[in-house]
């Protein structure tokens, strides 16, 4: 077989694949575009309020209610905080208030003097890095990052570098002059590469320095452990093991006794360090220190975990749940504005609870105090944008893809949990389903369009067919992709046409007979004088 | 004896933008590696001045670029890129502006071996002005020490990827030139299409990846390249 | 039987939905200077192109030396010298550059002597770039270029445009000297009738695509003939007469266009109209030529008439 024959077999499905490709980015894009361009250009109106007099009474106390911080004493009474602006000649003065659960005001004056100790709840997200920043790092035109913890026993000085290894997922140390001193996997540092165990995939990472030290050490999560490394005391030493679990997520509270951004005025040294490990299958171990102890508790399935806090003094352990009337938000934006229509446009329950957590792992309900919350402020009636915005994109929907409609139906679920180490598929995820992109809003719509793109497809392609296979793959490749299908198309089988000269209809050119009569190209017309003896 | 002729001929055609490549390559990544080099404590050390006792490190801190070669990185893709787009004016663009197709085509060989001239007069030329710098960079900072952990090889590999990256517009590029649509329709997609690869390889975070979007890219524009221009008129 | 070195048959071309060429069938012999002639826009470069495989048909087919143009071997074309419209090198090269680059194409056939032989005669400096050459001294460089590998069919796409008279003429007996001392086949098309007339054999007429004329040029010559009738009052209203290609009319006189028409007939129509007197008007290749392609409904640009 000819070369010229034979890469036809390759290039004509190439040729698709490209002219697909960037037809079907380039209608994602303008999928993109156009709702964002009418959010933008057209910004609703909040409804102005109820025109009328003051409010009550009843709703000046619903309102400081509901603004008020909620805080909890040791023994669980639950006192209301909140601040109070007066005006006194021209001065703007605020103070602090103090209410119990009866509408009494205890107490007001600077907020620096408030007379009870409340319980604090430092919980914060340490600054690490989730697998997603780690990996999204590693490359660019710059080269890869690549993790280098370095031993320092002085400010100037670094004796070693320990430079983690992605793709063996261990740490190779090298010293100030280059050469190997040994490797650090999850079963401590050996001294040869055949007796180091690598570390499971990694999932979370956070550093610091302990008071005495320049010399970092790291807090390890992989799916199943919780490793902390220190490479200046040699050791590897397995925190927490999930066992076949796997962790989902961490949670310090005053673990590692630093003084964070958020925590600088406040006083934690009353508090033991704690590190919550929450794990898929929804336990949640509690890992403390001063002394050490690990205990697992579990919360109620409803709940929202992030919603829960946890602080442990020296005798008890305390656990802090915020809760609110229907199911939680929605991440999405699009979505959020039915949640408000049906949960949040009348005045809703919230409520606090505050709980000990046993040394068996139960919750023993202490306190609870709930309150009412006044209705969310709404769009008046069409001007809320994201109407508009959800009816352009209603309209630009039209034009997607049904068979990545389908395939991103399918597939989304199983990629969304997807957990592999390139996160690549993270990537496509973010493309397909984070923004719902590619999920349109009316599939009827979306094949009514589909069909009438494959008409035009018919209707050009029926006078210039070569063969019925072609044509028939065409007009179900046009109604498999829309648009896009009917762009590519276009592309590559656009070829010129004619009138045929014995039917009078149009017929292409790629065969020498007419698709509609099989009459051939006419013969030209020869005048009697014509001088053609040769042939 | 002929294709050898051919290429020939092409490398005597872009030689005078190989030099410039390589010389505009070489000067300034040696500048590049010379002012890293000449640093008094190389590599890592002002970049881990930020950690103290008590404190948190922020991971960044500890995600350090290979240096002194990172900087060297970014005028090893652009160079790349440049080359490639260069080399398929110069090959493509060029003889359909002189109208010189003719005189080419009428050779007594095929027209792919006229095509695979050109394709490996472009490899040859990437491999000679980037790759072989580009390697001999990589091996005198490794020699000399000037890290003092030696470079992972990794490194070496993904410079290797932009050289790659730069051959894939290349094609793309060629392409587009070979390509009889009109320019204001589909003639310009061989280097769109070329462009997209290019980031898309770039976000890939395994090398793996990286390496199996570029073959397949570079399956999909060398069999359209082929196909154009084995069946395109001159 | 004479071999045919260039068939062509029922050979068409559309660009989009315009008809360049339209079922064009030639036969060429071997060892003939074929002249392809035709106005701006016939189709004559197209169907060169066609015939060489630059370009695909849109109907038909067409052989050189035996080989289907559309598949034509490295052996063909090594056997074909082909001469492109204006010209056209690569300015880059030198001529010793050229050279190098052509003979490589030819390995066992190159002429070394042959085109130091022509480069000498044209004085060409050979360590000079194309770019710095004229049009004469390009068109040499491509002559010396195509004869040099000894082809046994030259095709040249108007070979002598843009040249001055003394160098056509150096082109064109340089071109025939050579070729006929070898009995080659030279297919060239022309817009200059006087160098189709002084070297071809065959002459071959495309007008809109449509091929018109495919004749020795003696007969062709013979054939296209002007008569000019005086009348003493009028001239008759209706012109019946065989091979009638144009009319025009003047104060007592009648022009006529006639083809392949011999002159009894002409004298006895010249009788039976009641013609005083007549004469036959000689014609050069060129003025045959436009007269035989004048008659496709062109609208003339100029009119006047005869006084």
């Amino acid at each position: 077989m000819k070369l010229k024959h034979a890469i036809k077999y390759v290039a004509a499905p190439s040729g698709i694949i490209m002219y697909l490709t960037l037809f079907l980015i380039g209608i994602i894009i303008l999928q993109f575009i156009i709702p964002g361009i009418v959010l933008l250009f057209t910004p609703g109106q909040l409804s102005p309020g109820l025109p009328g007099p003051e409010p009550t009474e009843a709703e000046m106390r619903q309102q400081r209610i509901s603004g008020a911080s909620k805080e909890f004493l040791p023994d669980g009474t639950v006192h209301l905080l909140s601040w109070s602006t007066t005006e006194i000649n021209g001065e703007f003065k605020s103070e602090r208030q103090v209410w119990d659960v009866n509408d009494n005001l205890l107490w007001s004056g600077e907020g620096r003097e408030l007379p009870n100790e409340y319980l604090q709840w430092p919980m914060h997200e340490p600054s690490g890095s989730y697998r997603e920043d780690i990996t999204r790092q590693m490359f660019s035109p710059l080269f890869s990052r690549i993790l280098m913890v370095p031993v320092k026993p002085s400010e100037e000085e670094i004796t070693e570098y320990w430079r983690y290894e992605r793709g063996k997922r261990y740490f190779v140390g090298f010293d100030a002059k280059g050469r190997k001193i040994g490797y650090a996997g999850s079963n401590g540092i050996k001294q040869f590469s055949n007796q180091v165990e690598p570390f499971g995939q990694v999932k979370y990472i956070c550093s610091w320095c302990p008071q005495d030290s320049y010399s970092p050490v790291l807090l390890w999560q992989t799916r199943h452990r919780l490793y902390k490394i220190d490479f200046l005391a040699r050791s590897v030493e397995v925190i927490f093991d999930a066992q076949q679990e796997e962790i989902d997520k961490i949670l310090m509270y005053n673990w590692r006794r630093i003084e964070s951004y958020y925590s600088a005025d406040a006083n934690y040294s009353e508090y033991r360090p704690a590190m919550r490990l929450d794990t898929k299958s929804g336990d949640h171990h509690l890992w403390l220190r001063d002394p050490n102890e690990l205990l697992m508790f579990r919360i109620p399935a409803d709940w929202d975990p992030e919603r829960a806090s946890v602080a442990a003094t020296k005798d008890k352990i305390f656990l802090r749940y915020y809760g609110e009337q229907g199911p939680p938000q929605p991440k999405h934006f699009l979505l959020q504005d039915e949640w408000e229509k049906k949960y949040r446009s009348s005045p809703f329950q919230e409520w606090v609870e505050l709980y000990q957590i046993e040394r068996t792992g139960t919750l023993k309900l202490i306190n609870r105090f709930e309150w009412t919350s006044p209705p969310y402020k709404t769009f008046q009636s069409g001007q809320d944008p994201r109407d508009r915005y959800k009816k352009a994109r209603y309209y630009v929907k039209t034009i997607s893809s049904p068979l990545l409609d389908l395939a991103s139906h399918w597939y989304y679920n199983k990629l969304v949990y997807s957990d592999r180490e390139d996160d690549f598929a993270g990537f496509i995820i973010f493309l397909m389903g984070e923004g719902d992109y590619y999920q349109t809003t009316n599939r009827t719509v979306n094949l009514a369009v589909s069909l009438l793109m494959v008409c035009l497809a018919s209707w050009h392609g029926c006078s210039r067919r070569t063969s019925w296979a072609s044509f028939v793959f065409w007009l179900v490749f046009v109604g498999a992709f829309n648009l896009a299908g009917l762009l590519t198309y276009l592309a590559l089988m656009h070829t010129p046409v004619i009138k045929c000269h014995a039917c009078g209809r149009r017929r292409g050119l790629e065969r020498v007979d007419c698709v509609w009569c099989g009459n051939e190209l006419p013969q030209p017309e020869r005048r009697k004088l014509d001088l053609v003896f040769n042939n | 004896m002929r294709f050898i002729a051919l290429v020939k001929n092409q490398l005597q055609e872009i030689l005078g933008g190989l030099i410039v490549v390589v010389i505009v390559f070489t000067f300034l990544s040696g500048f590049i590696l010379w002012s890293g080099i000449r640093h008094p404590d190389p590599y890592h050390y002002s970049e881990y001045s930020g950690i103290t006792p008590g404190n948190t490190v922020s991971f960044y801190t500890l995600l350090q670029r290979p240096k002194p070669l990172w900087g060297v990185g970014p005028v090893l893709l652009v160079s790349a890129v440049i080359l490639g787009a260069m080399l398929a004016s110069q090959q493509f663009a060029e003889q359909q502006k002189r109208r010189t197709w003719a005189f080419t085509i009428h050779r007594s060989v095929s027209r792919s071996t006229i095509l695979w001239a050109r394709f490996s007069a472009a490899v040859i030329a990437f491999i000679l002005c980037l790759g072989v710098m580009w390697t001999m960079f990589y091996l005198y900072v490794s020699a000399m020490g000037a890290s003092p952990c030696p470079l992972p090889v990794r490194v070496l590999i993904e410079g290797w990827i932009f050289i790659l990256l730069g051959l894939v517009i290349y094609f793309g590029a060629a392409l587009s030139e070979v390509s009889a649509k009109k320019k204001y329709t589909t003639k310009y997609f061989g280097a769109v299409f070329a462009g997209m690869i290019l980031v898309l390889a770039l976000v890939q975070l395994s090398l793996t990846l990286c390496f199996a979007v570029i073959a397949l890219a570079l399956v999909i524009l060398v069999s359209d390249t082929m196909d154009t221009f084995l069946s395109r008129e001159f | 039987m004479t071999e045919m070195v260039l068939e062509t048959d029922g050979l068409t071309k559309y660009y989009g939905n315009k008809l360049a060429l339209d079922h064009l069938d030639l036969k060429i012999p071997q060892g003939c200077i074929c002249g392809f002639v035709g106005r701006n826009g016939a189709g004559k470069t197209t169907a060169i192109k066609l015939m060489l495989g630059l370009l695909k048909p849109t109907a038909g087919s067409s052989r050189l030396l035996g080989c289907d143009s559309q598949e034509l071997t490295a052996e063909s074309r090594q056997r074909i010298g082909y001469v492109t419209e204006g010209h056209r090198l690569f300015n880059w090269m030198t001529i010793n550059e050229l050279e190098q680059f052509q003979r490589a194409f030819f390995p066992g056939q190159w002429d070394d002597q042959l085109f130091a032989d022509m480069i000498e005669y044209f004085s060409l400096p050979k360590n000079k770039k194309i770019k710095h050459f004229s049009n004469g001294q390009r068109a040499q460089v491509s002559l010396a270029l195509t004869l040099a590998p000894n082809p046994e069919l030259l095709v040249m796409d108007d070979p002598t445009l843009g040249l001055d008279a003394a160098i056509r003429r150096q082109f064109l007996e340089g071109m025939i000297e050579l070729i006929m001392r070898r009995n080659r086949t030279v297919f060239f098309s022309s817009h200059i009738l006087g160098d189709v007339e002084r070297v071809a054999d065959i002459i071959v007429v495309i007008d809109q695509g449509i091929l018109r004329a495919n004749c020795s040029l003696e007969r062709f010559r013979a054939a296209v003939k002007k008569v000019i009738f005086s009348f003493k009052d009028s001239a008759p209203p209706k012109v019946d007469i065989d091979g009638l290609l144009n009319c025009k009319r003047s104060k007592g006189e009648l022009e006529l266009t006639l083809v392949g028409i011999d002159d009894e007939k002409i004298a006895e129509w010249a009788q039976s109209a009641g013609a005083e007197k007549y004469r036959i008007v000689k014609m050069n290749l060129e003025d045959q030529f436009i007269e035989f392609t004048a008659s496709s409904g062109r609208r003339r640009l100029f009119k006047w008439e005869r006084t």
